[in-house]
């Protein structure tokens, strides 16, 4: 009778571990799933950041172009470029004034054409682990000579982990 | 004795089924409960985000009013940014707003500051379920009437509301329509006592605000006073007179209705005309260098009486960015800016390359 007792308990204990296993499984199956989830939530917010670090450097008044405060679209002043970009290097409470806007990235205006030359407008690299690339081609005016160059601005965004 | 140690058995069994029954119940339950709260944070998370790239893509373009759709969560406004159910604020940059927006629908609309070269986009997010009442017959509550998103937005056959406003001529005609705020916008004019609460006593104090604009133009300067409900009354905000510098800034005092909030913004709004400035004397600089090796006096000697008023203008901006609210930085500012608007006037009659 007693050993009728403990085959029972046996079977009953049995029935659990196979539950509990058949859990555990679930559970892990269903943590990969969610950590899969995680890590394209995070690349999609991580695109989704650099394109809003692109759209605000852009939109910029301190370089944008402008006749009698109409603004020229897709253009910047280089003398506006040279002020800003020596003004941000001089003062690094300026750097973290920026950071509100551009956060952990590297704002480059090229010079393309009818020849070559480069600014660098703000640099704060937290993590240089992994980064979005952003190039908006752009026109650049020289407002001495009163003429218009071909450029780029590289926008560079680095995601904090 | 046989019969009794089955019973005991049976009892055992039932007893055993119940504990490890109700501890999984208790282990599933916790994992939905947990489950709960952490779809409800990404929910909230999600949302403070798409709020920030919804705001920046309308604050990127100047002079756009938008509806935007949510899921239905408050947002909480402060000088911090948008945060939705406590989490972290998010910074848009300078936006003005009510310290509750709730609903499923979000207004936001764009305005560009210049003083007189531009400065920043200044955002205004409200809720179309907050009714602003502007108050006044005069010719300065109309033209903010009109200057104001229109009430409607139509796409297609899709009507929606965009700015629950209204111009009233009399304080009797106000009607409580059910929202959940009520604004209102008086001219050169202190409400005082009950005025135009009648109909709204009903309403919480806190849903209830006031701002009397001094001034005679939307454009220029002027004063503003802040006012709550009290019970029956009204009740001025203390030490909270303010200041608005062109009418950008007095749109964003119409939608703010906490007088701190607005005040940090504008301070936050000088740091960056500040910089601008500087930028623009750095500019001029370079461009008075090269008329003056060029031999060209003539431009070279405007973009120095231009460089003067700049140089202005940043000096009282930097006095603000600590001291908003102060009323003669103030208006040294809208007189230095009206003076580089007609030196930059001169330098374009003369050819030369323009200031801003």
């Amino acid at each position: 009778m007693e050993k009728k007792s403990q085959m029972k308990m046996m079977e009953t204990i049995g029935i659990m571990f196979v539950f509990f296993i058949l859990v555990t499984f679930g559970f892990i199956f269903y943590a990969k799933m969610q950590e899969i989830n995680y890590q394209s939530s995070i690349i999609e917010e991580n695109e989704r950041k650099a394109v809003e670090v692109a759209l605000r450097a852009s939109s910029l008044p301190e370089l944008q172009c402008s006749s009698n405060n109409i603004v020229t679209d897709n253009c910047l002043d280089i003398l506006k470029i040279e002020a800003m970009s020596s003004i941000i290097r001089m003062d690094n409470s300026l750097q973290i004034k920026y950071y509100d806007s551009f956060e952990s990235s590297k704002l480059v205006v090229k010079q393309i054409y009818p020849f070559s030359n480069e600014w660098i407008i703000y640099q704060r690299v937290v993590n240089d682990t992994g980064s979005f690339f952003t190039p908006i081609p752009i026109s650049l005016y020289d407002a001495i000579n009163n003429k218009y160059y071909f450029g780029v601005l590289e926008v560079t965004y680095y995601p904090i982990r | 004795m046989g019969n009794s140690k089955g019973f005991v058995e049976i009892q055992f069994n039932w007893i055993f089924v119940l504990i490890i029954g109700g501890i999984i119940l208790v282990f599933f339950i916790g994992i939905a409960e947990k489950q709960k709260s952490v779809s409800e944070g990404k929910v909230s998370i999600k949302v403070r985000s798409d709020i920030k790239t919804i705001l920046t893509g309308i604050r990127a373009s100047t002079d756009t009013a938008s509806i935007i759709d949510l899921i239905g969560k408050e947002i909480s406004y402060n000088c911090e940014g948008y945060s939705v159910q406590g989490i972290n604020p998010t910074q848009v940059g300078i936006s003005f707003s009510p310290s509750k927006i709730k609903g499923f629908k979000v207004m936001a609309w764009s305005k560009d500051w210049s003083m007189p070269y531009r400065v920043s986009n200044f955002l205004m997010v409200t809720s179309p379920d907050i009714k602003y009442i502007i108050i006044g017959t005069s010719d300065i509550a109309r033209e903010l009437n009109n200057s104001l998103p229109p009430n409607f937005l139509t796409k297609g056959n899709n009507k929606q509301t965009l700015l629950n406003k209204e111009l009233s001529g009399d304080t009797n005609d106000i009607k409580n329509d059910g929202n959940y705020r009520v604004r209102f916008v008086f001219f050169n004019h202190n409400p005082t006592g009950s005025e135009g609460l009648s109909n709204i006593n009903s309403m919480e104090d806190s849903e209830v605000s006031a701002i009397n604009i001094v001034g005679n133009s939307l454009e220029g300067f002027g004063e503003l006073k802040f006012y709550k409900k009290k019970g029956n009354n009204w009740e001025n905000f203390p030490h909270s007179i303010s200041y608005y510098l062109g009418k950008e800034s007095l749109f964003a005092a119409v939608f703010t209705e906490d007088y701190k909030s607005y005040n940090c913004n504008m301070q936050k709004a000088f740091k960056h005309l500040s910089i601008v400035s500087d930028i623009y004397i750095r500019r001029t600089n370079s461009l008075v260098r090269s008329y003056q090796n060029a031999g060209d006096t003539t431009c070279a000697t405007q973009l120095l009486l231009s460089l003067e008023s700049i140089e202005g203008i940043k000096t009282n901006a930097n006095k603000l960015v600590n001291f908003f609210p102060s009323q003669p930085e103030i208006a040294t500012i809208f007189q230095r800016a009206s003076e580089l608007r007609s030196s930059n006037d001169q330098i374009q009659r003369l050819s030369c390359s323009e200031v801003y």
